[in-house]
């Protein structure tokens, strides 16, 4: 497969990930049938697309793009409930959540998921996980398209950060990789290649900030300083733009609102 | 002593940080003492501070200033060679360099300096190291003034970085941790209060950035990315300014 022949690309799970993927994807010109369970759901999908923080709206006002792109883009999303309408999709991107407000993902439900989506939707269709830390292989290993299954992590909100993480497992065909990073390129994003590794160790980005994170902890339990010294000490001695330590605030949990 | 009780600040060494911090200190009003071994260095210091990259030249092109502020600051600045300069001094902020050693910081030679100064300067004087990552209470363990010495890192470039962490010893008056305070607020710094620990650990942003530095380099190690990768992760996935392999040059060869 080429990058050409990616036309039709299903998003599985239409949450704060899952609808800024197939924001970014239908403006870069791509059909995207976007799967959730309820019809309430793909509504707030479709409510946060057009009106949300970062949506098409008001990326026409900021004139990012054009009323016409944005009626073009919004023609080529499909939303569904029915997990049969991503058979033709010649590529699956899986940004399913944690399924309960206290994790963020799940993996014997990705599991589960790509188990049965392996046996329905076509062939030579590439599948690739969002997953933000689980070890790609694990998650190919329920399929039997091991040579075409990658991580593509993208950051929230997905239409507007520039990374996009392409993990690789030692089963996939280098051209797929290529595919992939070529697709990343079309979005408009950066790709860096990650081998993937077991053990769920969060590729790249989520690895080095946990490292961080563990280390702003341990200075807050050991007295040293409060949780909001540390966040402004990273702020302004490194000009991060947040500190590692989540003090509340819009996030990619709460949908950026 | 209070806030106002400084006057005078004695900064000891004139490279990158002790050249940024008696930048800051002389345009806040401040007469600023600063020592270093030779006319050379201190030659260099004050070019740097008028004439780099951050230095008041571009500042009042930029409006950050004006020429006569500029003037007024650099009338505060005393550069000398002799240890004896320092005797009337307020306030000592150490920020000496790794010496012979070629380190980025020598605790031997902080040591040595620390036990000479606090024999010269006057008693009742608040000594403050700008060590990144030294335990405090090691270097004040030197001197006889426990109670008034503490910690004041500063970030490089020194004028433009907002940060200063304040480390406080077990031994150090809460009144000066406060003057230090008040002092970085004068100075148009935000100080964080971080407590003293064994180790020399680095306070708050080194030590988290060091874990950040071992965390990517087991990345790269383990073969799972290349270290330009690495750093885009960072910059495009966390919007951090730079990639945990991309700092260090600059202030360690002067910000050009």
């Amino acid at each position: 497969m080429k990058v050409e022949d990616i036309k039709t690309i299903g998003v599985l799970g239409a949450g704060v990930m899952g609808g800024g993927i197939s924001q970014t994807a239908i403006l870069a010109g791509y059909n995207v049938v976007c799967r959730d369970l309820t019809d309430e759901i793909l509504a707030k999908t479709k409510d946060t697309i057009v009106n949300g923080r970062f949506g098409l709206k008001g990326g026409v006002e900021r004139g990012k793009q054009t009323q016409e792109q944005m009626d073009q883009a919004l023609a080529r999303l499909t939303l569904t409930t029915k997990v049969e309408d991503l058979k033709d999709c010649d590529l699956i991107i899986e940004a399913i959540g944690g399924a309960s407000p206290q994790e963020i993902e799940n993996k014997p439900l990705k599991l589960k998921v790509f188990t049965e989506l392996d046996q329905l939707v076509k062939k030579d269709a590439v599948f690739a996980s969002n997953s933000s830390r689980f070890t790609i292989a694990d998650l190919a290993a329920v399929t039997d398209r091991k040579d075409r299954f990658i991580g593509m992590h993208w950051f929230s909100p997905a239409n507007i950060m520039k990374l996009v993480e392409v993990i690789h497992t030692p089963d996939v065909k280098e051209d797929v990789i290529q595919l992939m990073e070529e697709l990343c390129k079309n979005f408009g994003k950066t790709s860096v290649r990650v081998k993937d590794v077991p053990g769920d160790t969060g590729f790249i980005g989520n690895r080095i900030m946990g490292a961080a994170r563990r280390e702003a902890q341990k200075i807050v339990e050991e007295g040293i300083a409060t949780a909001e010294d540390v966040n402004t000490a990273m702020m302004l001695g490194f000009n991060w733009p947040v500190g590692p330590l989540p003090l509340g605030g819009p996030s990619a949990r709460s949908g950026w609102q | 002593m209070k806030v106002e009780d400084i006057k005078t600040i004695g900064v000891i060494g004139g490279g990158v940080m002790g050249g940024g911090i008696s930048q800051t200190a002389i345009l806040a009003g401040y007469n600023v003492v600063c020592r270093d071994l030779t006319d050379e260095i201190l030659a260099k210091t004050k070019d740097t501070m008028i004439n780099g990259r951050f230095g008041f030249k571009g500042g009042v092109e930029r409006g950050k200033q004006t020429q006569e502020q500029v003037d007024q600051a650099l009338a505060r600045l005393t550069l000398t060679t002799k240890v004896e300069d320092l005797k009337d001094c307020d306030l000592i902020i150490e920020a000496i360099g790794g010496g012979d050693a070629g380190g980025l910081e020598n605790k031997p030679l902080k040591l040595k300096v620390f036990g000479e100064v606090d024999k010269i300067v006057k008693k009742e004087a608040i000594f403050a190291s700008n060590t990144s990552f030294f335990t405090i209470a090691d270097i004040a363990a030197v001197t006889e003034r426990k109670d008034r010495f503490i910690g004041m890192h500063w970030f490089s470039p020194a004028n433009i970085m907002r940060l200063v962490e304040v480390i406080y010893t077990a031994d150090v008056k809460e009144e000066v941790i406060q003057v230090m305070e008040e002092l970085c607020a004068k100075l148009g710094k935000t100080s964080v209060r971080v407590k003293d620990v064994p180790g020399d650990t680095g306070f708050i942003a080194n030590r988290i950035f060091g874990a950040v530095g071992a965390e990517a380099r087991k990345v790269v190690d383990e073969g799972i990315a290349s270290p330009q990768d690495v750093d885009t992760a960072m910059k495009l996935g966390f919007n951090w300014p730079a990639g945990p392999f991309e700092l260090g040059a600059g202030a360690r060869g002067g910000w050009g």
